[in-house]
């Protein structure tokens, strides 16, 4: 079974100066889980796991991390700068996917930066396939593929590949990752490949433009309490009377 | 220009009503996945889908965007709407942007605003092209919109993405913690389900409601899902969030930054919620609950 695991490296050091500048990257949380999944369905029903991922040229790192947790190779989708827009993004993993092989792509079920939940669908829709939305657990019964998607009611259903399956955090993550595995993923194979060579130059100049961006913060008063419990139970009454909640 | 509304709670039509008015947008299209007897006046065509999507349903949702030539598709964030809208986005081409904030208009088009980055930044995007498609999560609205009964038109799937083999009912809650004055909220530092009685009992006192972080709700159960608070959850603000037991993931605190003020009680010093709280409690929230809900009683402060 060709699998496609879709990650993305997410910001984890970054400065706003008018745009973003990210200095350090690192795996969005719930890719660990498409992982899993991925893992889970080679062992089922033997095959191979293709990573792709969209970023900027210092992704290579969180990409090896991904092949270190059981891919087999990558495609890494280069990009000059930190990408906003979900159309393109998906436009260059639909053009990934249009010349390789694959049976069941996973996607995860949002990641923790932009936080829209959108690219397994929108990926799944550009290339006519269906997408199975919020899966939690996978099983196999004869041959079939079994999940259990997490909606506004719990389903088990069947599915027929090829589809687009999201995979929502309560799947669980894999073991961590060894530095044997992080040595063997040194070996395996990254396609790279510059996102304007496979959408264009024009359509890379997305239909969304960042017209601001700032920070949020909220400055919190920490005062802190760690005298015995009598004291401690005393200081929330004392905010609670502060507060007015009493 | 005419917009369309796609709802899987139906709390959340007036809201997404208003917001399209707000805008000057009317004449709108409506996808539900529930009949209802009345609708706002200014939904012009109503449409019940399917709870399985499949290409049929969304073959035709396309002919009536296309028809209706609707530039702006707004839908709340129920699991079903955040499932379908992102298709329906990649089969028009357009930019689809999940859980925003807010939506304005200024003299050259749509301004959309939203907060990334669990919560640490605010982005001010424009969207060039239409058609839009936004998810927003529903607030409360003032007054009552003028409504009447409309016809609606079923559509039907022949060709289902998935089959559904089994389907199990969640606990639904008509507790509502997004509007909560104080919340008690709590965390897997709690050992049983039993436990959260005592959260219960603190929240009477205080006049709360009880919140919970994710894996409450999700892995553990011990709380239904609409209580759930954080990126993935309901955003509260209220006046006093009372964390207990929760560590302050990034993903937690992007639904509770707007709280005017957080009170943390975690048995660990290192434990993250610390650094975003103004009033922090390092110690066992067994020692601490007991005794606290004693001294309340004993003060007489009892409300529940
Ligand atoms: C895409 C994605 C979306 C997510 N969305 C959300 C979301 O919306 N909301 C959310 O909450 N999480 C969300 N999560 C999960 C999040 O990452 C954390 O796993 C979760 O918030 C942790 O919950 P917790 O703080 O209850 O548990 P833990 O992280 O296990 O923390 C338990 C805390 O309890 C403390 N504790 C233990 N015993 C005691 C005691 N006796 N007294 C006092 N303190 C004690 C511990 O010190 C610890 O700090 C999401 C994750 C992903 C990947």
């Amino acid at each position: 079974m060709e699998i496609v695991s879709l990650i993305k490296a997410i910001p984890a050091v970054y400065k706003i100066d008018n745009k973003l500048n990210v200095t350090k990257w690192k795996l969005n949380d719930i890719d660990r889980n498409v992982l899993e999944a991925a893992l889970l369905l080679k062992k089922t029903f033997d095959g191979n796991i293709t990573v792709i991922s969209v970023g900027p040229e210092d992704i290579t790192d969180v990409i090896r991390e991904a092949l270190a947790y059981g891919g087999d190779m990558a495609y890494h989708i280069v990009t000059n700068e930190y990408i906003f827009s979900g159309t393109v993004i998906s436009a260059a993993i639909e053009s990934i996917l249009r010349e390789i092989e694959y049976n069941i792509i996973l996607s995860g079920e949002a990641s923790s930066d932009l936080y829209d939940s959108r690219i397994g669908a929108l990926v799944a829709s550009r290339l006519g396939l269906p997408f199975i939305p919020r899966c939690k657990v996978l099983e196999e019964n004869n041959g079939n593929i079994i999940c259990t998607l997490d909606l506004d009611k719990e389903y088990k259903v069947s599915v027929e590949y090829p589809f687009v399956l999201e995979i929502t955090r309560e799947f669980g993550k894999p073991k961590i990752v060894t530095i044997l595995q992080l040595l063997r993923a040194s070996k395996k194979i990254i396609h790279q490949v510059h996102i304007e060579k496979l959408i264009g130059k024009k359509s890379y100049a997305a239909p969304l433009e960042v017209i601001g961006l700032d920070r949020f913060e909220v400055k919190r008063e920490r005062r802190i309490s760690t005298g015995s419990i009598e004291d401690s139970v005393n200081f929330i009454l004392d905010i609670f009377r502060e507060e007015r909640i009493l | 220009m005419r917009g369309a509304l796609f709802i899987g709670d139906p709390n959340s039509i007036d809201y997404l009503t208003s917001l399209l008015d707000r805008l000057g947008i009317n004449n709108n299209v409506l996808f539900s996945n529930i009949e209802m007897k009345t609708y706002p006046q200014t939904i012009d065509k109503v449409y019940i889908i399917p709870e399985v999507m499949g290409t049929a349903t969304l073959t035709s949702m396309i002919d009536i965007l296309r028809i209706h030539d609707v530039s702006i598709i707004v839908g709340d964030t129920s699991s079903w709407v955040t499932s379908y809208i992102p298709y329906l986005a990649g089969l028009l081409s357009g930019e689809y942007i999940g859980f925003i904030d807010d939506i304005y208009r200024d003299e050259q088009g749509f301004v959309i605003k939203k907060t990334i980055f669990t919560g640490e930044l605010i982005v001010k995007y424009r969207v060039r092209e239409t058609p839009i498609f936004l998810t927003i999560n529903p607030s409360k609205v003032e007054g009552n919109l003028n409504k009447e009964a409309k016809e609606a038109i079923y559509l039907s799937e022949s060709s289902p993405f998935y089959k559904i083999l089994t389907e199990k009912e969640k606990e639904k809650d008509k507790i509502d913690i997004q509007y909560a004055d104080v919340i008690v909220s709590v965390g897997r530092g709690f050992k049983n389900i039993k436990d959260l009685e005592l959260a219960e009992e603190l929240s009477n006192i205080v006049g709360g409601v009880v919140g919970c972080s994710r894996p409450i709700a999700t892995d553990l159960k011990w709380l239904p899902e609409e209580r759930w608070i954080g990126l993935s959850g309901k955003k509260v603000e209220p006046r006093l969030y009372i964390a207990i037991g929760i560590s302050g993931q990034p993903q937690h605190l992007a639904g509770i930054r707007r709280a005017k003020k957080i009170l943390a009680i975690n048995i660990d010093p290192e434990a993250p919620i610390f650094q975003h709280s103004d009033y922090c409690v390092v110690a066992d929230l067994y020692d601490i609950l007991p005794l606290l809900i004693r001294k309340l009683k004993e003060q007489g402060v009892t409300r529940s």
